[in-house]
């Protein structure tokens, strides 16, 4: 584990003998390497998308470009809880791409057009006309627009481009 | 200090040498290393344990060192970064060159490589992220108890000896609107020199976005997070700590 993940004060051995000093009590385990259900599926498609062909949609278009990718996967990191089910990605034209997530009640929309450069689009119960943002780095209110769409009682599920 | 901006549609590795000759007559000596990955600072989640993110796609681009004679001035360049280190190589040797004067010479280096992706057809750069690093290593004689309470001020006083140490701490970097941007982290560790003799590490880094995409825009980054990392240095040091510090220096 990186030292810039893991937050905890450790102190991994004790050289004192005859008096053992006591340790805190532990606040939390963490477990295993940041398991999440949308890890896999994502990665794939990431993938996928940076190997399209040059021109792979008749008019000349890149593939989705490497730094788009790992912008994307920082981004998602931040706002998609462990259980979350894995987005729609669809690639754009100019080496962007767009996430998506669809349930009966709710869509996000998160077209990733550069590292730093996100439009961020919702419909849900709570804003039946929509509503859209332009976002840099922070991607707090999104994080909000899917916990409103978990907790809505619909399962968020990823359709077909 | 570094960043890290947008890969240019003109520019493919075949040209690293050009680059090269840009500050070879400073930095006559290269030398090739594996490429770092993008990283961003981004907000939402708290941080989660990182996942190995690995791609290959059969077109990659190396990392490029471009030294100083003696090695202590350090450029290092592929694709999406450029960034300049300086390194003390021995604790008797080199004079640390100050801030002010590494921030100049990295700015001429930014512009220089603006300059020549500008020759190529390209647009000016596009920051997407900017660092700073502060690295202090601390020598830990052979057979001597490692006491942390007497560098670090956030270690408990009556703290007993310790084998290791690990501690890291995050805080968040926001504007005058209270909008994060960026992250100053502290990280302590124990480790060991080049030559196997243990250290223990003092490392600030800060990294993010910065308020404009353009080198101006860095320059604002790295010279504002100087102070923080300044502030947070004081913070968590212990005044015996500066002073030997100081001395060293």
């Amino acid at each position: 584990m990186s030292p810039v993940a893991n937050s905890a004060f450790s102190l991994l051995t004790n050289n004192i003998s005859g008096r053992a000093p006591r340790l805190p009590d532990p606040s939390r385990l963490i477990v295993g390497d940041g398991w999440t259900a949308w890890r896999d599926p994502v990665m794939q498609r990431l993938e996928s998308l940076i190997q399209l062909p040059q021109g792979w949609d008749g008019y000349g278009a890149p593939p989705v470009g490497l730094e788009v990718v790992h912008f994307t996967l920082q981004m998602l990191k931040s706002i998609c809880p462990s259980d979350m089910v894995a987005p729609q990605i669809v690639p754009g034209v100019a080496g962007d791409l767009q996430v998506e997530w669809h349930t009966p009640s709710t869509t996000i929309e998160l077209h990733v057009r550069a590292p730093n450069s996100v439009a961020a689009w919702r419909q849900s119960p709570s804003v039946p006309d929509g509503e859209e943002f332009e976002l840099t780095n922070d991607f707090v209110m999104v994080l909000e627009w899917v916990r409103e769409m978990l907790g809505d009682g619909s399962a968020a599920v990823a359709t077909a481009a | 200090m570094g960043i890290q901006f947008q890969p240019v549609p003109q520019y493919q590795q075949i040209r690293a040498f050009e680059v090269w000759e840009i500050f070879r007559d400073q930095f006559p000596v290269v030398q090739e290393q594996p490429p770092l990955n993008a990283q961003f600072e981004t907000f939402g989640l708290p941080a989660a344990t990182p996942f190995p993110f690995n791609i290959f796609t059969g077109a990659s681009h190396d990392r490029f060192w471009f030294l100083k004679e003696g090695g202590h001035d350090l450029i290092q360049f592929q694709q999406d970064r450029l960034l300049h280190n300086w390194r003390k190589l021995d604790v008797k040797e080199a004079e640390y060159p100050r801030f002010e004067n590494i921030i100049k010479q990295f700015r001429d280096e930014m512009v220089a490589l603006q300059d020549y992706f500008a020759r190529l057809g390209n647009d000016r750069i596009i920051v997407t992220q900017c660092e700073l690093s502060y690295l202090n290593q601390i020598p830990v004689p052979d057979g001597q108890p490692l006491r942390p309470q007497e560098w670090f001020s956030f270690v408990a006083a009556d703290q007993p000896p310790i084998d290791e140490f690990f501690c890291t701490a995050k805080y968040v970097l926001r504007d005058k609107d209270a909008k994060p941007y960026g992250r100053l982290y502290r990280e302590s560790v124990t480790g060991a020199d080049q030559k196997g003799r243990k250290l223990l590490t003092l490392n600030l880094t800060a990294r993010g976005r910065p308020a404009s995409d353009t080198i101006d825009g860095a320059l604002d980054f790295l010279e504002s997070t100087r102070h923080m990392i300044a502030d947070e240095f004081i913070r968590a040091t212990t005044t015996a700590a500066q002073e030997r510090w100081k001395r060293v220096r």
